[in-house]
């Protein structure tokens, strides 16, 4: 082959990358934000304040906002100085709201539910656990009202203190990406997170049965509680004077389908791991569809899901306005 | 013929051609992996069950050479349980003796006349055929349960011994950390047969694992659980060895007899033993960092296995043998340790079925 022809399959082979990139970018929004920011190893993960963009979804478009001080924005939410009570919300990617709106989160639905006279601040993060809960629990006022949310799915496993969540230019992703900012432009391009998307969903595999579910995870669950409640309640008084917990349900108990994609086979009826004042699993039970209640194929909260936590908890945070700490039903302590 | 056709055959001949090449080095390597090793496998073929725990791939009936041990003939009946040979696959079991518990118990490179097991019938005068081991690789007593669950349920008859075993050199560790680290099936079905039939795929993926480099404080030899619990949660875990006990040993088949075996970390036995393990840390300010950690985890382990035996003494009407003191005062004895592991090796397992027979009141 001469060299002109060579270079001219060379000049096609680019024009087509370039014409699929261009495609690509006009019409489909990119399937993440670059919304997070971490230590090299992965350790403080934290979002980047400021940040906002439209992602691709669990098939559809959502809106993600992150405020100046780097929590995922509130809908609605009023002026520090012109709410008369706050409320905060401490958890994972399932109180940042992970595959929603910024409308749709379960802070945004309290927020619609409370009204102006209450701030909900969202401290959720993707990829943390009840060891950063602690640490983000150390900033919150003392006069704040503080939701934590622990999740099922993966909580017990945060506890290890091992989690391999990195950031890369933005993204979440595999610490076997180099930590240098050359590799930024390749993550860009809309085609490569296409390509990752598709490749992930196509290898899709099984993952390891939550601890506690897992049909030998008996005793690894109850040492890791253990460490989870002595983070939270110090002989036997919780840590902050106005603290709530809520325990989000695994999908698993009330999808057969979705256990499928664990091993080993996962125990539905698997106890509780902590005291829950919203009793959540049982009102996942009790709802219309619970597999509604998440995304589909997916464990993280669809937006009835949001909606119905919010929809749960809302009334009792709103009782204390109106007459104060001690009536709050302390409704369920660890099975 | 055009000049298309003749540019297709041409493409089919070579790819043809190539497949024949890549065929015929693959059956080469096989080859000569086998010729090499003597037909032996150079791992224990396994299997995950239901509860995620490893067992012993049913009716095997291979050599085995694991790496810097001697050859060993390996024999599983229909569950996957070690027996001696094919004859006592379909033996009666009923007045047998059963062991129950990790690579410790299988006797990791041993035959099977090596074994514990094997040492106290020869001293009871059980035939070798009514003698069965369940213990896998990186079992422990929690997840051992579905074994031991199908085993019985293949296997009623009444027993005359039954020993189940608690290795503290990683049944605590396994139960606790183990199931962060678990692994998932084969995903492929191609991967899998290969692991399963060819010597010289295993022999390439050993190569690979050794070549990747080492995970930071990744060293099975250092009991990490009793560094990283607090006194509250290692007596959680005393609990829950003691219950997953209880639980495995009444799952068990009835039995004449019975007896917890507690097998200790080789650096309970003597500190000196975890010298051997130098090879596996490139500097000496870091193997003497692991190694003032292993002193400070088998402080905790000394008290962790007071507190595993209280309990199973209130728990379990049965003796509970703990074998440390026997192997120190065996220690001038050659091949009780392994030289680069924590398995015990033919003496270490004699001493096993010497304490096992004190311990139970059995007289030769």
């Amino acid at each position: 082959m001469s060299r002109p022809a060579w270079l001219r399959r060379v000049g096609v082979v680019l024009l087509v990358l370039l014409a699929g990139e261009l495609l690509a970018r006009m019409t489909i929004p990119p399937p993440d934000v670059p919304a997070f920011e971490a230590s090299m190893d992965g350790k403080d993960l934290r979002l980047i304040p400021g940040v906002s963009g439209r992602a691709h979804m669990y098939g559809r478009t959502i809106g993600i906002s992150i405020d100046a001080q780097g929590h995922r924005a509130t809908v609605g939410a009023p002026d520090e100085t012109s709410a008369r009570h706050r409320l905060d919300l401490i958890g994972d990617s399932q109180i940042f709201g992970w595959g929603l709106s910024d409308s749709e989160t379960v802070a945004s639905r309290m927020q619609a539910r409370l009204g102006a006279d209450w701030l909900v601040v969202n401290h959720g993060i993707p990829g943390i656990g009840p060891l950063q809960y602690a640490h983000i629990l150390e900033s919150v006022p003392k006069d704040a009202e503080v939701l934590i949310v622990f999740t099922e799915l993966n909580d017990l496993w945060d506890t290890y203190g091992v989690s391999s969540h990195v950031s890369r230019c933005g993204f979440l992703s595999s610490a076997a990406w180099p930590p240098s900012r050359l590799i930024c432009p390749i993550l860009n391009l809309r085609t490569v997170q296409l390509g990752f998307l598709a490749y992930t969903n196509m290898m899709r595999r099984r993952a390891l049965a939550p601890i506690g579910f897992h049909p030998s995870s008996g005793v690894a669950a109850q040492i890791l509680a253990q460490r989870v409640r002595s983070m939270f309640v110090k002989e036997g008084l919780r840590v902050h004077p106005h603290m709530h917990f809520a325990v989000l349900p695994w999908d698993g108990r009330f999808n057969a389908q979705s256990r499928q994609d664990y091993f080993p086979a996962a125990n539905p009826d698997a106890p509780r791991y902590f005291d829950d004042d919203y009793d959540l699993i049982s009102a996942f039970a009790r709802a219309a569809d619970p597999p509604g209640l998440f995304l589909p194929g997916d464990p993280h909260l669809s937006a009835r899901g949001a909606a119905f936590c919010a929809d749960l908890i809302a009334p009792y945070i709103e009782a204390l306005s109106r007459t104060g700490t001690a009536s709050l039903p302390r409704l369920h302590t660890q099975q | 013929m055009s000049d298309r056709l003749k540019l297709l055959r041409t493409v089919t001949a070579d790819l043809i051609f190539l497949a024949l090449v890549l065929t015929g080095a693959a059956v080469f390597l096989e080859l000569a992996a086998r010729a090499l090793q003597r037909n032996s496998r150079p791992l224990i073929p396994s299997v995950l069950d239901d509860f995620g725990g490893p067992r012993l791939e049913k009716e095997l009936d291979l050599p085995v050479k694991l790496p810097h041990y001697g050859r060993m003939q390996l024999t599983t009946d229909a569950t996957g349980a070690r027996v001696a040979d094919v004859t006592a696959r379909s033996a009666n079991r009923a007045d047998g003796i059963l062991f129950v518990g990790d690579s410790q118990i299988l006797g990791w490179g041993l035959n099977f006349s090596a074994t514990a097991a094997a040492r106290l019938a020869q001293r009871v005068h059980v035939p070798l055929e009514r003698v069965t081991i369940l213990a896998a690789a990186l079992q422990d007593p929690e997840r051992e349960l579905s074994w031991a669950r199908d085993y019985t349920r293949a296997h009623p008859q009444r027993l005359r011994i039954e020993v189940v075993a608690l290795n503290l050199g990683s049944d605590p560790d396994d139960m606790y950390m183990g199931r962060a680290a678990d692994h998932l099936p084969s995903s492929g079905r191609v991967t899998s047969w290969l692991s399963h039939h060819s010597v010289a795929f295993i022999d390439f993926d050993m190569l690979r694992l050794a070549l990747e480099p080492r995970q930071k404080d990744a060293h099975v030899e250092v009991n990490y659980s009793m560094l990283l619990l607090n006194d509250t949660e290692r007596t959680i875990l005393a609990e829950g060895v003691a219950a997953s006990l209880d639980r495995l040993v009444r799952a068990l088949p009835p039995a004449d007899q019975r007896a917890i075996l507690i097998i200790p970390q080789d650096s309970q036995v003597d500190a000196s033993q975890f010298l051997k393990y130098r090879a596996l840390y490139r500097t000496d300010a870091d193997f003497a960092l692991h190694q003032a950690a292993q002193r400070e985890a088998v402080r905790h382990l000394e008290a962790f296995q007071s507190n595993v035996v209280a309990r199973l003494r209130t728990r379990l009407n049965i003796p509970v043998i703990v074998l440390e003191s026997a192997l120190r005062a065996a220690l001038n004895q050659p091949d009780l340790i392994d030289v680069q592991s924590h398995h015990l090796m033919a003496a270490g397992q004699e001493v096993a079925a010497q304490a096992l027979a004190a311990g139970m009141g059995i007289k030769p």
